[in-house]
C-alpha cells in the first residue's frame, strides 16, 4: 500500500524479493486486504553466465509483460519506473507534481521542473544550505494543499548522465516525516552562465506551472486544478533561468526569508 | 448566432471545459485537446460577456465601465482573436472589412491602453502521466508501446542524453 493504492507484487524466487522491496515507493506498508488495485509479476531469470539455458527477467503488469532483459537490474528498473508512476497517477486524493521539494523554516520550497532541468543538483544544494530533505522526484500534495514528504534517496547524476543514488544523510543533510504548507515556488532550470533574476508569476500563471509537471493533469484535471491553487493560496511563484545551484540556492532561501519577515510586518 | 440588431455576436463555448478562478486569473481546461489555458482579468471579462447577444461595442462599452478606464473596440477583438485561436468561442463576430490586424504591440505602441489592460491567454497542453515522469532508462523506454495511453512519454533518456523515447513504427525507442 502506498499513497492510499494497493498495488501487489509476486515473485518466482524468494531472493528475488529483498530487491523488489527495495525498489518500492518511499513510504509504502504492507496492506490488510488481499485485494489490490494493480498487480506485478517479477521473474528473476537465471543469471548464471556458466549455464546453457539462459533465463531471462521478465515484469508483468496484470497480463502486460512490461520487459524481457537478460539483465536484473534493468528488469528492476522498469519495475521501479512502472510501480512509482502506477502510484502517482492513481493514488487518491493525492495529486503528485514532478518537482524537488525541500522544508525551510516550517514550510516548503516547491521546485517544479522537467527531468534534466537540475531540480536534484538544487535540491541538494538546498540540503546541503541547511533546508530539510523532502523529495526530488515528486511534490506529493494533499487535499488541503499540504506538501508531504517522498523522500527516496536521491538520484544525483554523473558526468555520464547515470544516476548513483544518494541517502541525504550522506549529504549531511535529514528527511522531513511532517506534511507543510507551501511557502515558495520556484520554476528553474540550469543555463550555463546565467544569474537568477526571478520574477513573480500571477496565481493563474504558477497553477499552469505547475500543472505542466502534474502526473494527473490529464486523467484527474478536476482534482488538480482543485487542489493546485490550495497548495500556492500564500506562496509567491518566481521563474527564472539559473547558474550555478550554489549561489541559487542561497538566493532562493533569502527570497523565502525576506517574504515571510515582510508577511510578520505587515 | 446574432443578435436583436442582425449582427454576428461572439459567444463562448461552454461545453467540455472545466473553469476555476484563481485570484485575478481565469483557468480553463479544454477537456477536448487537453489544454490548459490561464485568461488574465480583461480576457475572462471578454470571454464571460460573450452571450452571443452582445456585440463588440457592448463588450467594450461593459468593459471600460468593469476596469473603470477607457477601452477601444481594438481591445475587445484582440481578445476576440485570441479566445477563437485557443478555440474558446463558438461563434464570432466576423471583423468589418479592412480593419488591419490588431495586436499587443500595435496598441502598446498607439497609446491605446496601459499594457496590464491588454487580454491575455496563455497556455499549456497538460501532460501524459508518461511525460510527466522522471528521465527513464533506454529499458525503461522499450517497454512502452506506442499504443499505451501516452504513447511512449517523449521522456529524456538518462542513458541516451539527449534523446528522448519516441515511437519507432509499433515500438518505443530513444531517439
Amino acid at each position: 500500500m502506498s499513497y492510499g493504492l494497493r498495488v501487489g507484487v509476486r515473485v518466482n524466487n524468494r531472493k528475488a524479493l529483498p530487491y523488489v522491496l527495495e525498489r518500492l515507493p518511499p513510504g509504502w506498508k504492507p496492506a490488510k486486504s488481499p485485494v489490490v488495485e494493480h498487480l506485478y509479476s517479477v521473474i528473476m531469470g537465471d543469471n548464471d553466465p556458466t549455464s546453457n539455458v539462459r533465463r531471462l527477467n521478465l515484469v508483468y503488469w496484470d497480463a502486460a509483460r512490461l520487459v524481457s532483459s537478460k539483465d536484473w537490474n534493468e528488469a528492476l528498473d522498469v519495475f521501479e519506473s512502472q510501480v512509482q508512476l502506477k502510484v502517482a497517477e492513481y493514488a487518491r486524493p493525492w495529486v503528485f507534481v514532478h518537482a524537488g521539494v525541500v522544508g525551510w523554516r516550517k514550510t516548503a520550497i516547491l521546485i517544479p521542473g522537467l527531468s534534466l532541468s537540475g531540480k536534484t543538483t538544487l535540491v541538494e544544494h538546498l540540503v546541503r544550505a541547511g533546508a530539510t530533505y523532502y523529495s526530488d522526484e515528486y511534490a506529493v500534495v494533499d487535499g488541503r494543499g499540504r506538501v508531504h514528504p517522498y523522500a527516496r534517496p536521491l538520484g544525483i547524476r554523473g558526468p555520464d548522465f547515470r544516476q548513483v543514488k544518494v541517502p541525504v544523510d550522506q549529504l549531511g543533510g535529514k528527511a522531513g516525516s511532517e506534511p507543510l504548507r507551501v511557502g515558495l515556488v520556484v520554476s528553474t532550470s540550469y543555463r550555463a552562465g546565467s544569474k537568477w533574476r526571478p520574477r513573480k508569476l500571477s496565481a493563474g500563471r504558477a497553477v499552469l506551472e505547475l500543472l505542466a509537471n502534474t502526473v494527473c493533469a490529464r486523467s484527474q484535471p478536476e482534482l488538480a486544478l482543485t487542489t493546485l491553487p490550495k497548495a500556492i493560496a500564500s506562496a509567491p511563484v518566481l521563474k527564472s533561468v539559473r547558474g550555478e545551484a550554489e549561489e541559487t540556492a542561497s538566493a532562493i532561501l533569502e527570497e523565502l526569508d525576506s517574504t515571510r519577515t515582510f508577511a510578520a510586518e505587515t | 448566432m446574432k443578435n436583436a440588431t442582425g449582427t454576428k455576436a461572439p459567444r463562448a463555448r461552454k461545453d467540455q471545459l472545466i473553469v476555476k478562478e484563481v485570484r485575478d486569473d481565469l483557468l480553463v481546461y479544454d477537456l477536448k485537446t487537453y489544454k490548459a489555458h490561464c485568461l488574465n482579468d480583461t480576457a475572462a471579462r471578454v470571454w464571460r460577456s460573450c452571450d452571443g447577444r452582445r456585440t463588440v461595442a457592448d463588450i467594450a462599452q461593459r468593459l471600460q465601465r468593469d476596469l473603470k478606464s477607457p477601452v477601444k473596440d481594438q481591445i475587445v477583438w484582440l481578445a476576440l482573436d485570441q479566445l477563437e485561436k485557443f478555440n474558446l468561442l463558438t461563434s464570432r463576430t466576423p471583423k468589418p472589412k479592412g480593419m488591419p490586424q490588431v495586436s499587443r504591440r500595435t496598441l502598446i505602441r498607439t497609446g491605446a491602453t496601459a499594457a496590464i489592460l491588454l487580454p491575455l491567454i496563455v497556455t499549456i497542453s497538460a501532460p501524459t502521466a508518461l511525460a510527466a515522469g522522471t528521465a527513464i532508462t533506454e529499458a525503461v523506454c522499450r517497454s512502452r508501446f506506442p499504443t499505451d495511453v501516452g504513447g511512449c512519454g517523449g521522456n529524456p533518456c538518462s542513458d541516451k542524453p539527449p534523446k528522448t523515447c519516441l515511437a519507432n513504427g509499433n515500438q518505443c525507442q530513444c531517439r
